[in-house]
């Protein structure tokens, strides 16, 4: 019965504080300055004729969404997934199949690539999310290799080979796909959607619980909150989203083979949100940019690029903590 | 049923497990004792073959070469942890996944610029490029001297982790590594011993296997994968865990891969069988791990520890 | 605690083993509605052991647990969490990158059905806020609520710790030290505040604080190697030959 109720709820200092919600932070600036930039990419690179760029950026922004949804498992869930790459051959594969059996309807695409990336998801997630740290890395990368060598045997769609997809997902009445600027703007949305979503996603209490659980599970489960249940959903909605981006790649490609869900492909998705910055909406997507930019640059250098590459890779870990959005939050200012 | 073939499968089985028993022995004792996951530990596998093919190819010697290589993969590893690994150990597990896939890119362009994109075979001696006939049952003599190497380079191990002063702290590093610190040793060489030591493995049985399917860039990028499910399956840190695993995973992968369709003709039209049994084979030794897993998510050996 | 109705939780001869050594020996003991339940023990008395079977962090080899009549010994944490039984860490457990409002709303919000809204703000939900302002100003918080919880004083995130136990509404609290790392301000204040807390819950309560627990319990155990050596009221506790040898008498600060 002492005097416990006794802080007046008005005084302190809301608008020092309140800025963790209200307010557009520097960082945040730039980065929504870049989003808006690349909404002009289209008319600017066919105005200074170098339409090769437009490809180069449409590749950006498909792996920008692909990292997008692994950095919400990975950066904000804590679960290091080294099998997101099946993702994007699942959706590339749900172009190329019923393209394969002359179906191009981009919703019967869509559609299936949400489903089965959906199921694939929950299946391999109900085994994998039981195990922890080392156990999970190896699982998650051991399904992916499952499904690659699934698709290397089906030699009905080409096996090793893979299979030609001779025309794009169509959208009757709304676009056509096969004129790439058209294609670039779909991504773009897309990628505009993936933004919104995520970013609801993790100020939403579904969000919290998930970012809690990174941190904190013991005491998370002590809350009252089945951390495991919380984890598949966020694991299968990652991989629906990233098996959309995979329908984009299976389209902006126009060829798909079991490749692309190598395990290597699957360790760069994750070097890309390194390189932006984990923990951070827009970090993936700069990362993707910066990823593929060095990829173009440095290969055009030299046959042996990779060696360059792999010890940028290692010199990132090093001596690069935070990414790019470390150094962008240093210069324009902090984003909490 | 064809019992001869059965017996030629179960050699195969046998010869694979071994070899992935020889990646995946280094690669649980590096995961057990110093939490680091290494994805390039398939480099050493592919640089144990290289260094092999260059000094058999030099000096016409294929013992001489496997020796040599040997010590050279031994400094390979100790380099790459004194350089790199060690830097490491108390970062996160991402940290480990990103700079040991930069590694494989330095590796793999490494190789490739000193030997060039071409594979490189190794001769095999005539007095093991021969044929053993047991019966009607005829294999290569070869075969036989890579199980032989495999199950002594087991049992050499088996006799290392249980019976010397090393392979008690090695034991006692991969079940309680704050013990193993308190105890004052000399925790950082260890490590070093240790990290070769699975590196030397690695090599080995590229060195192994080379003679059958040549050196090449990459070589070791998809086996490696195999050998963490393998490290997975007998529990992280259990080299008994992944002798048994490697066998397991070496014999159902190979088995799979010939049977299936005949086991699942018993239950289908033979075209299903004939469509279905390479997608199957393909997928049985990660449902095998998925089973295990299920039941048993810290694998078939898990290591005692008190968390 | 005579009223056997009202009791809430109660043990019957749980035993916990680590490699042999048991750490919970055959414990029996029961909390009553609104009162305060005291286990004191020196170190090793495998008292966290006893929060952690309640709780549901660890599985008893033997025994079993019934909480509001009901037998909860093979159920999970979180379903044991969304019953009513909240625990709080001897080892401060909080998220640290998240405010302080954001910690205590988590916490309100684990007793909902479930957390599976995905678009609105968690940071919208005046119900919730309200809630885990409410619990802050009882723990002396309220005017820090913006700061991240890595950036309080050590003291502070005792508090929290135990702002998040109580943000649950329980209808019993596991305490596992509550005040140990406080100042004696800040302890005799949650010292007063459980006091009015107990009024209309239960709580079981582990602490090195004496004064504290002398105050606050309505009765006592004393923890010895893994059972229960004595289990009354404060006053008897006190004069019990055989706790003061064991433990009272010999070292009490």
């Amino acid at each position: 019965m002492t005097g416990s109720q006794t802080n007046p709820p008005q005084e302190p200092d809301r608008d020092t504080q309140g800025k963790s919600w209200g307010k557009v932070s520097g960082s945040t600036t730039v980065y929504l300055g870049i989003i808006v930039l690349l909404g002009f990419a289209p008319p600017f690179l066919s105005l200074i004729n170098e339409p090769f760029y437009l490809d180069l950026l449409s590749r950006m922004l498909i792996l920008g969404i692909a990292a997008l949804s692994l950095n919400l498992i990975l950066g904000y869930g804590g679960m290091i997934s080294m099998g997101h790459a099946a993702y994007l051959g699942i959706g590339a594969y749900c172009v190329g199949i019923p393209a394969y059996y002359e179906i191009y309807n981009g919703f019967v695409h869509l559609a299936l690539a949400i489903v089965l990336s959906g199921i694939f998801a929950f299946l391999s997630g109900i085994i994998s999310l039981r195990t922890k740290g080392v156990y999970f890395i190896m699982i998650t990368l051991a399904f992916t290799q499952m499904l690659y060598f699934t698709f290397v045997s089906l030699e009905e769609y080409g096996g090793d080979d893979g299979l030609v997809i001779e025309l794009r997902s169509e959208f009757p009445g709304l676009f056509d796909t096969e004129n790439n600027t058209n294609l670039y703007y779909c991504i773009y949305l897309t990628l505009l959607g993936s933004l919104l979503l995520v970013h609801r996603l993790i100020q939403a209490p579904f969000g919290r619980v998930i970012i809690g659980s990174k941190h904190n599970e013991e005491r998370m489960r002590s809350l009252g909150y089945n951390t495991y249940r919380y984890r598949l959903v966020c694991y299968v909605i990652s991989g629906i989203l990233c098996g959309i981006a995979g329908v984009f790649l299976g389209n902006f490609t126009s060829f798909i083979s079991p490749e692309m869900m190598d395990w290597t492909h699957s360790g760069e998705l994750i070097f890309m949100i390194v390189i932006g910055g984990v923990n951070s909406l827009f970090g993936p997507l700069i990362g993707s940019m910066l990823f593929i930019f060095f990829e173009e640059w440095l290969s055009g250098i030299t046959v042996y690029w990779h060696f360059i590459f792999g010890l940028m890779l290692i010199a990132l870990v090093l001596f690069g903590k935070g990414g790019i959005n470390g150094l962008i939050t240093a210069l324009f200012g902090e984003r909490r | 049923m064809n019992w001869d073939l059965l017996i030629i499968q179960c050699l195969n089985g046998l010869q694979l497990g071994l070899l992935l028993f020889l990646l995946a022995a280094g690669l649980t004792l590096i995961f057990g004792i110093m939490d680091f996951i290494n994805l390039s530990h398939g480099s050493f596998y592919m640089i144990g073959a290289y260094f092999c093919a260059s000094i058999t190819n030099l000096t016409g010697s294929l013992i001489l070469g496997v020796v040599i290589s040997l010590i050279g993969v031994l400094i390979v590893g100790a380099l790459v942890e004194a350089l790199l690994a060690r830097r490491l150990y108390r970062n996160d597990h991402l940290d480990h996944v990103l700079v040991t896939l930069g590694l494989i890119l330095c590796f793999d362009t490494a190789v490739h610029f000193f030997w060039g994109a071409e594979g490189m075979t190794i001769p095999l001696p005539p007095a093991l490029d021969g044929q053993v006939n047991m019966g009607d049952i005829v294999i290569p003599t070869y075969r036989f001297v890579i199980i032989i190497a495999g199950l002594l380079v087991a049992g050499g191990l088996y006799l290392l982790v249980n019976k010397t002063h090393l392979g008690m702290l090695i034991r006692a590093g991969a079940s309680n590594r704050v013990m193993v610190t308190a105890l004052g040793i000399n925790i950082d060489r260890l490590y070093m011993i240790v990290f070769a030591i699975g590196a030397a493995m690695a090599g080995f049985a590229g060195m192994l296997i080379a003679p059958i399917t040549e050196a090449s860039v990459g070589m070791g990028n998809e086996i490696i994968i195999i050998a963490f499910v393998v490290v997975i399956v007998g529990g992280i840190g259990s080299v008994k865990g992944a002798f048994y695993g490697a066998l397991l995973i070496g014999l159902i992968d190979t088995l799979g891969r010939s049977y299936l369709d005949d086991f699942l003709k018993l239950s289908m039209p033979a075209n299903y069988a004939e469509t279905a049994a390479p997608a199957l084979s393909a997928m049985m030794v990660y449902i095998l791990m998925a089973a295990i897993l299920a039941f048993r998510p810290r694998g078939l050996f898990p290591p005692a520890t008190k968390s | 605690m005579t009223n056997k109705e009202s009791i809430l939780l109660s043990t019957n001869g749980l035993v916990k083993s680590f490699g042999g050594v048991k750490a919970v020996n055959d414990i029996s003991l029961s909390v009553a509605d609104n009162t305060i339940h005291a286990i004191i023990g020196p170190n090793g008395a495998g008292k966290t052991t006893l929060i952690s079977l309640l709780s549901g962090d660890l599985t008893p080899d033997k025994g079993t647990i019934s909480f509001a009549q009901k037998d909860i010994t093979k159920e999970s944490v979180e379903q044991r969490a969304k019953q009513g039984l909240a625990r709080s860490f001897q080892i401060t457990s909080i998220i640290l990158p998240m405010t302080l409002l954001e910690n205590v709303m988590l916490s309100a919000r684990g007793r909902e059905r479930h957390a599976y809204q995905f678009w609105k703000p968690a940071s919208q939900n005046k119900d919730i806020e309200e809630q885990a302002i409410t619990v802050l100003q009882q723990v002396g918080l309220w005017d820090q609520r913006y700061k991240p919880a890595s950036d309080i004083s050590h003291g502070e995130q005792r508090q929290l710790e135990l702002a998040m136990a109580l943000a649950m509404q329980p209808r019993l609290l596991l305490l596992d030290e509550p005040m140990a790392g406080m100042g004696h301000a800040e302890s005799e204040k949650i010292t007063g505040l459980l006091g009015t807390i107990s009024q209309d819950k239960a709580i079981l309560l582990i602490e090195h604080d004496m004064d504290a627990v002398f105050q606050l319990a309505d009765t006592i155990s004393v923890l010895v190697s893994g059972s229960v050596i004595a289990s009354d009221e404060p006053a008897n506790i006190r004069s019990d030959p055989q706790v003061q040898s064991a433990y009272l008498g010999g070292n009490s600060c």
